[in-house]
């Protein structure tokens, strides 16, 4: 298999000084690139053809003719590489100007930049990996937890696209049936078997449950547990915030009401991922519209977060009245409440955030309690669950929670109009149905093997 | 003979009869050119006309004003509407047919057209100037120039027969293959393929006890294909029912070593909806016995057709495999099966008007095509003569969409789709099914007729009344409330599920197994029983077919966005390299099109939408 596309070039390491840099070059014309700019260590031509996964140490050469770099050229031969193009991965050094003079040249001798994503893309385009695989490259690229590269790695090995494409073979078998008691019923077809059918359908529905029922923790997995902290103003949210970061993100004042917009961050706690928003303070009746806007923002941030960090001052002699209101209307099985200030004297009343509540007291300023915070985060998060669950299951991302739970939806359709013996002709309609999600879910094209399966199955013609 | 016509028609199958028919009747001065005048219209096949979605073809052809049907009628001795346990949509007549009556017929109907002209001789040579047809010559070196031609040839370009190590050259059973115009079209530069299709054994009629054999009645009354049969004339007959035996499959697995197709002999793909009863022995070896259908080849004609035990064995063993048959076992073999092997075009090289995309004003027409089937043959030659003809009238072409008929189905299938064997139509080809209905194809399809002076005026009436009446009752259902009381005890009666109060008889129609006969009496509905099975089909598939209705609407947004003719698809960057190379070859005409081409994903048909919007934008600018 030969491809005619264009061959494609880019910096496949992050940019910026390193010890060595990777540039990936991918096209029918990689190896005509390779023989234009890479000599021997001798300065002389390499002799024969390049060879399929061998490691080529050499001087990398510019169209001018001079030496740009001494660089490692790992060959890999279409279709067993990565994008099932030819390839070649240049290992140079990583300063800024070498890999932009590598780059030039590759441009002058027949490759042209790649697009963000492009390598990847041709993969998927050149039936190396499907859509669900594809994706789990980008996963792969991001993930920033060990759970995330757990999961991804599962997913990239086609562990997910193998239980959808078993769902889809299933599928297309009962569809095939159908298809042949419509159309060859002079030939000795049986008749639709209807406990069969529904056992097929009764197959696939737990299957479908257990991929679906991981979707609750998909967002958590990727993005993280939203962690809020809201509390009165002034009383330590934005400290905490950057105690509990590790960076001094949020502007930190005496002036109550400093923190106008929710600030974001993400930190990564024992693998699992949190994004703590900072926000600014509940507070009735503020002069500043612009900080209004950022306490409506805060209460909106609240109710979606999955835990909310609701800080006190603990210097503080009382709690205002409509901190009191708020603190009772929070649920108490998402929310963590922090006595902050610690360090300068605890002067509250124990009695007046409701019991039920975990309470920490800490100090963002000392330190103090701020494990302690970071455990009830995870335990508040409910990220055991998560830990456990992203070792050894798929987790679905977004797109493929819609898709499959709209598949188990239609599936309970099918066998509805199984179970109430409606035409198969609508039977046929309703098993496409449940068949083209999972094509999308994968990319690939099932239905187009339906004759196939039909003709393997029967004996058919008379 | 004149020297110049304004159609030809090369071949006097079911694809040539009805090219040259349709032509002469839209007012051309139409030549058709055959091997043998005597063979025009003949069944080397089964004798039967229709079955599953090939019945939907011939009401189409039908209700466009087509021949096969009515011709069907006219010599039909045995009338069935398949399916008739599921719904509506599945159901498909077939006919069996006297095969002398049929051929006799077509050809007097051929005969007795105005400004048709039949000649016998072989043309031996297509005249092509600046890629484009301009005439033929015959062997007798006689040249005879046209508009346009339609080549229809059939099974005989370079035909090769085989029944055990024999081998004829022939397209059929005692006639001679069109050699020398095989060679001269694949000098014109059209791509060629092998195709392999076989019979089974004709055996005499009178060496056969069928009353030992089960017979299978036709329907009572017989139902016509066209609009334009008052009733069937013919005397109606059974065809019988037999079984192979376990004996039959131990005389195949001794001499498979004997056949052409397991010998190697034979190099050609055939059909696997239709495979020889070796391939079936072998493949399904674990059935013990295969149908054996058996067909009378006409009221009076002395052979019984053995429809389910095509074979290409030799002579002797299918001799033995009749023995071991029951009710077979003293039949005398009238003609041994064979298989035979044949060039075709493959159909991507077609515009969907089945003219040639490198050769114009040469359209393709049946089994040249990598097709199986009168059928389908009948309905590419009516679409490549009607398309001939427009195209000669500087007419926009007619080109049936998949959503329309199952002629659309067919013509975009050829020409987007892989032929790796016969083509024959199915009903799971047509994705639009539920709309595409045998009932229904003179709504869809007759006013198109109407619009070539195929149908007259007064069919096409019948038809808007037809449908006029039925909105009538299905707005009256739609109205009216469920009788709760009275129904709650009939509904009891027929097994039916009760109907709580203030249900609209159309809600209750909608639920399985519920008929407009269980209503009519019940709600005292004043409609025809003729329309029922109209009014059940709009209403049980009411919600199917609005939903189908989206899909239409994509379908149609990507039809409508054509691919310019001289489109560079082997310059696209980002196209998977499998979905570059069908592109290529097959040149799809519009994105529609190129999403059909197995091999070609959605993420493809992106990049291409993309790739051809910048073309149709840098053109327009």
């Amino acid at each position: 298999m030969h491809s005619t596309t264009d061959t494609i070039a880019a910096l496949s390491t992050a940019p910026g000084e390193a010890g060595i840099a990777v540039i990936r070059v991918s096209g029918p014309e990689a190896l005509g690139v390779l023989d234009r700019v890479l000599r021997t260590p001798a300065d002389r031509r390499f002799e024969g053809d390049w060879e399929h996964r061998r490691l080529y140490h050499g001087g990398f050469f510019d169209p001018a003719g001079e030496r740009v770099d001494d660089v490692m050229a790992a060959v890999m031969r279409a279709p067993d590489s990565y994008t099932g193009d030819d390839v070649v991965e240049i290992s140079c050094h990583g300063g800024s100007a070498v890999v932009a003079r590598i780059l030039e040249t590759l441009f002058a001798s027949g490759a042209r930049p790649a697009q963000p994503g492009e390598f990847t893309q041709r993969a998927f385009l050149n039936g190396k990996m499907d859509l669900i695989q594809a994706e789990a490259v980008a996963d792969m690229i991001h993930a920033r937890t060990e759970l995330q590269r757990v999961v991804a790695e599962r997913q990239l090995r086609g562990a997910l696209s193998r239980r959808i494409d078993a769902l889809a073979d299933d599928m297309m078998t009962l569809l095939a049936v159908v298809e042949a008691n419509i159309d060859f019923i002079e030939e000795g077809i049986d008749a639709l078997d209807v406990p069969a059918a529904l056992a097929t359908i009764a197959r696939q529905r737990p299957e479908l449950d257990d991929l679906l029922s991981t979707s609750s923790l998909s967002r958590p997995l990727r993005e993280g547990y939203r962690v809020v902290i809201a509390g009165p103003v002034n009383a330590g949210k934005s400290s905490l915030f950057n105690r509990l970061t590790g960076e001094p993100h949020a502007i930190v004042t005496e002036i109550p009401g400093t923190t106008r917009d929710v600030l974001r961050e993400t930190v990564v706690i024992e693998g699992v991922p949190f994004i703590l928003h900072d926000t600014a303070g509940l507070r009735d009746g503020t002069p500043d519209r612009v900080e209004a806007i950022g306490i409506g923002r805060a209460v909106d941030a609240a109710e979606s977060a999955d835990v909310v960090v609701f800080v006190l001052d603990a210097s503080e002699r009382a709690l205002a009245g409509d901190v009191r209101e708020a603190l009772a209307r929070l649920d108490a099985s998402r929310t963590l409440v922090v006595w902050n200030k610690v360090d300068r004297g605890e002067d509250v009343d124990a009695g007046a955030a409701p019991r039920d509540i975990a309470h920490v007291r800490a100090s963002a300023v000392t330190g103090q309690g701020v494990d302690e915070i970071r455990r009830e985060l995870l335990r508040l998060a409910g990220s055991e669950v998560l830990a456990r669950t992203a070792r050894d299951r798929a987790i679905l991302n977004a797109r493929l929670v819609t898709l499959l739970a709209d598949a188990r939806a239609r599936l309970d359709t099918l066998g509805q109009a199984v179970e109430s013996r409606e035409p198969l002709e609508l039977l046929a309609v309703q098993a496409r149905d449940v068949l083209s999600l999972y094509e999308e879910a994968t990319g690939r094209r099932y239905h187009d093997g339906l004759l196939d399966v039909i003709f393997s199955r029967f004996c058919i013609g008379k | 003979m004149d020297r110049r016509f304004d159609i030809i028609v090369i071949g006097g199958g079911h694809a040539g009869c009805e090219a040259a028919l349709a032509a002469a009747r839209m007012g051309m001065h139409a030549l058709l050119s055959t091997l043998r005048r005597d063979r025009i219209g003949h069944m080397p096949c089964n004798p039967a006309v229709g079955g599953l979605a090939k019945g939907h073809l011939v009401k189409e052809l039908d209700a466009l004003g087509g021949e096969i049907g009515r011709a069907t009628d006219r010599a039909g001795i045995q009338f069935r509407m398949l399916n008739r346990a599921k719904g509506p949509a599945v159901w498909s007549p077939r006919a069996q047919v006297d095969k002398v009556i049929y051929s006799r017929i077509m050809r007097e109907t051929l005969e007795a057209q105005p400004g048709l002209t039949i000649v016998e001789g072989e043309i031996v040579d297509l005249i092509v100037n600046q890629g484009a047809f301009v005439g033929v010559r015959f062997a007798s070196g006689e040249i005879v120039n046209a508009g346009a031609c339609v080549l229809t040839t059939g099974t005989f370009l370079r035909g090769l027969m085989h029944t055990g190590d024999r081998r004829t050259d022939g397209g059929r059973e005692g006639e001679p293959p069109a050699a020398t115009l095989s060679e001269s079209l694949r000098s014109l530069g059209l791509r060629m393929g092998r195709l392999k299709t076989g019979t089974p054994p004709r055996v005499f009629r009178d060496s056969v006890d069928l009353s030992r054999i089960d017979p299978q009645p036709g329907d009572d009354p017989p139902a016509p294909f066209s609009y334009r049969t008052a009733r069937i004339e013919l005397p109606q007959v059974p065809c019988h029912l037999t079984y192979t035996s376990e004996a039959t499959h131990e005389v195949i697995r001794r001499n498979l070593h004997r056949s052409p197709l397991y010998g190697g002999a034979i190099e050609g793909i055939g059909p696997r909806y239709c495979p020889s009863i070796e391939d079936k022995v072998v493949r399904f070896a674990d059935k013990d016995r295969h149908q054996v259908f058996i067909e009378p080849e006409g009221l009076d004609h002395p052979e019984l057709y053995l429809n389910g035990i095509s074979t290409s064995l030799p002579v002797d063993v299918q001799l033995e495999i009749l023995s071991s048959i029951p009710g077979l076992e003293s039949a005398r073999m009238a003609r041994p099966g064979y298989a035979v092997e044949y060039d075709f075009f493959p159909p991507d090289q077609l515009h969907r008007t089945m003219e040639s995309k490198c050769i114009e004003r040469l359209y393709f027409a049946g089994q040249v095509n990598g097709t199986s089937g009168y059928e389908e043959a009948a309905a590419q030659g009516f679409l490549a003569g009607v398309n001939a003809v427009l195209k000669i009238q500087g007419e926009a072409p007619f080109v049936p969409r998949r959503n329309e008929a199952y002629l659309g189905v067919l013509v975009d299938d050829l020409t987007t789709k892989e032929i790796d064997e016969p083509y024959r139509m199915f009903t799971s080809r047509a994705e639009f099914r539920l709309v595409l209905r045998q009932d229904n194809a003179d709504e869809r399809l007759m006013a198109t007729g109407h619009r070539f002076g195929l149908v007259p005026e007064r069919a096409l009436a019948t038809v808007r009344e037809r449908v006029r009446r039925v909105d009538e009752v299905v707005d009256a259902l739609g109205r009216r409330g469920f009788p709760a009381r009275e129904g709650a005890a009939r509904f009891d009666e027929w097994g039916l599920e009760p109907v709580r109060h203030g249900t609209t008889l159309r809600d209750v129609l909608r639920r399985p197994g519920v008929r407009l006969a269980h209503l009519r009496d019940l709600a005292g509905l004043d409609c025809a029983p003729s329309l029922d099975d109209a009014v059940e089909c709009r209403v049980k598939y009411e919600g199917y077919i609005d939903r189908q209705a989206r899909d239409v609407q994509a379908l149609s947004d990507l039809e409508a966005r054509r691919i310019p003719p001289d489109f560079a698809f082997e310059a696209l960057a980002g196209l998977s390299t499998e979905a570059r190379e069908k592109l290529r070859i097959k040149r799809p005409e519009t994105l529609g099109q190129a999403s059909r081409i197995a091999g070609v994903r959605a993420s493809d048909l992106s990049i291409l939408a993309v790739h051809v919007e910048r073309a149709r934008r840098t053109h327009a600018g």
